[in-house]
């Protein structure tokens, strides 16, 4: 199970820059991957790409696992519709089981007592630790973060954190960001991202050498590209986790 | 094949009762005002006939007869017009995987045929009472075009939709032609009210036939001359394929 990027090319916004030159990529579901990059290399598009929420103009993308929408995300939930409505929303979204997903959000958010609040009015550790729980509760087998893993409170960052690292090898996550630390401290395969190419190592410290290196301007490591394959096709139904 | 259509059709519910519970929420009681703003438009236009003083056809009462000519149209205009603002104002949903633009176009369309539906039903059976007027002839062919005018509105909006995008005052000169629609697809009158030299050059309009077809589905005392099922039929068949079309070519070409 997995997501397979062949020979994607793209230009970056306003059809200037290119964003992705012949990109390949493959994320196993099992895995806990790192995406390294520099501010505006690419990296919310790549992500997006992963998702199947961004058009593909070269290339093709073959999915074989559910794949979450790219946390923190969370323009999907309604400011004046109350938390429990914007819950349903998301169980009817993915076919789940109204009452017990209400139920297992609220629990794994820690907003029991939010419920019947309207969004709005909710205090601001609310809207990160619902969106969190609500992908958390859809249960994909590879879930997407741009920039960082967690927010919200301390106490709930914790628990998030070692329920990433407890999903593992069932499910997996990206993590995209141009924070070393956060990467090396959380993912076990990295990319490089790099006009348009990305570069993989299983090793935290070469990873990050070849990042600080093109943070100084002196990248000198060719990228490593895979193989591509022959045939693929987008299946939505797999993202929907049918 | 069956599981993608179940998922699809599980989006559709999932966006539909979201645009319903996202209507007018800042306010109390936010989904009914949605059905009174359609009441309204409703009694703005009753009053409109009584300004142009136009007079009910024999055997028809008065305002069920509006009200039979006035829902179809507005149900029509209003899907028509309402499904390319709903992917704008909804965009942002498309970062979730498996939501699509058709799917948010045609979630404010199913909005838009529940609240309507829901006031010509009410409508309806509150004007037969006031009115003492019967059941409708065919209540099945009654729903059935009823159904015709709306999907008349989703197949229009998918053609119109692209042309907002490309040109945006395309939708202040289709508002326009909106009025003129009004008039001429027979929502006033029937068409045995004008000369029969007219018809001609009126019945080209699908429109005028759906509301024809209305009033004869619906009255005992009215056969209409011009209306035709088929003629309907086609124009949908064909609004269908050049929507779709239309919707497909534009998808990646042009940014919402």
């Amino acid at each position: 199970m997995s997501v397979e990027l062949y020979n994607i090319t793209m230009k970056g916004e306003g059809g200037g820059q290119l964003l992705f030159d012949d990109l390949d990529l493959r994320i196993d579901v099992g895995e806990r991957v790192g995406i390294l990059g520099q501010s505006k290399s690419g990296k919310s598009t790549l992500l997006r790409l992963i998702a199947g929420v961004e058009p593909i103009y070269k290339g093709f993308i073959e999915r074989s696992s559910s794949v979450s929408w790219p946390l923190p995300f969370a323009d999907y939930l309604v400011a004046s519709n109350t938390v429990a409505t914007n819950i349903r929303f998301v169980s009817r979204l993915y076919g789940m089981d109204d009452d017990r997903f209400l139920r297992d959000v609220a629990e794994m958010a820690g907003i029991n007592e939010f419920l019947n609040e309207e969004l709005v009015s909710c205090p601001r550790f609310v809207r990160p630790q619902l969106t969190f729980a609500l992908a958390m509760t859809v249960k994909f087998d590879i879930y997407l973060f741009d920039d960082n893993l967690i927010a919200g409170e301390k106490a709930f960052k914790d628990k998030a954190t070692q329920l990433i690292q407890a999903m593992v090898p069932r499910q997996g996550f990206v993590l995209a960001s141009s924070a070393v630390k956060d990467i090396t401290a959380n993912c076990d395969i990295f990319y490089i991202l790099d006009k348009g190419h990305v570069a993989r190592y299983e090793d935290a410290k070469d990873a990050e050498k070849h990042f600080k290196s093109l943070a100084q301007g002196a990248a000198t490591e060719a990228p490593v590209k895979q193989e591509p394959r022959e045939q693929a096709q987008e299946d939505y139904s797999s993202v929907l986790g049918i | 094949m069956y599981q993608s259509w179940k998922a699809q059709l599980r989006v559709l519910t999932a966006l539909t009762l979201r645009e319903m519970q996202s209507q007018n929420t800042s306010l109390d009681y936010g989904y009914a005002w949605a059905l009174l703003d359609v009441c309204i438009s409703l009694a703005a236009l009753t009053l409109l006939k009584v300004f142009i003083k136009a007079l009910s056809p024999p055997g028809m009462p008065p305002i069920l007869f509006l009200l039979t000519g006035m829902l179809p149209y507005l149900t029509f205009q209003a899907t028509a017009t309402a499904m390319e603002g709903a992917i704008v104002r909804n965009r942002r949903l498309l970062l979730i995987p498996g939501v699509t633009p058709l799917d948010l176009a045609f979630a404010k369309a199913m909005q838009i045929f529940c609240t309507y539906g829901v006031v010509f039903v009410v409508g309806a059976v509150g004007c037969s009472y006031f009115e003492n007027a019967g059941l409708p002839r065919s209540i099945p062919l009654v729903i059935m075009i009823y159904f015709a005018s709306w999907l008349m509105g989703v197949f229009y909006g998918l053609v119109t939709m692209p042309l907002s995008r490309v040109f945006p005052p395309a939708g202040k000169i289709i508002g326009v032609v909106w009025r003129f629609g009004l008039i001429l697809s027979g929502v006033f009158f029937l068409i045995t009210t004008f000369p029969e030299w007219t018809w001609p050059y009126l019945d080209w309009n699908p429109m005028l036939h759906i509301e024809e077809l209305m009033r004869t589905y619906w009255f005992y005392t009215y056969q209409t001359p011009v209306g035709s099922f088929v003629y309907v039929s086609e124009w949908l068949a064909g609004l269908a394929i050049l929507g779709l079309s239309v919707e497909r070519y534009v998808r990646f070409r042009i940014p919402i």
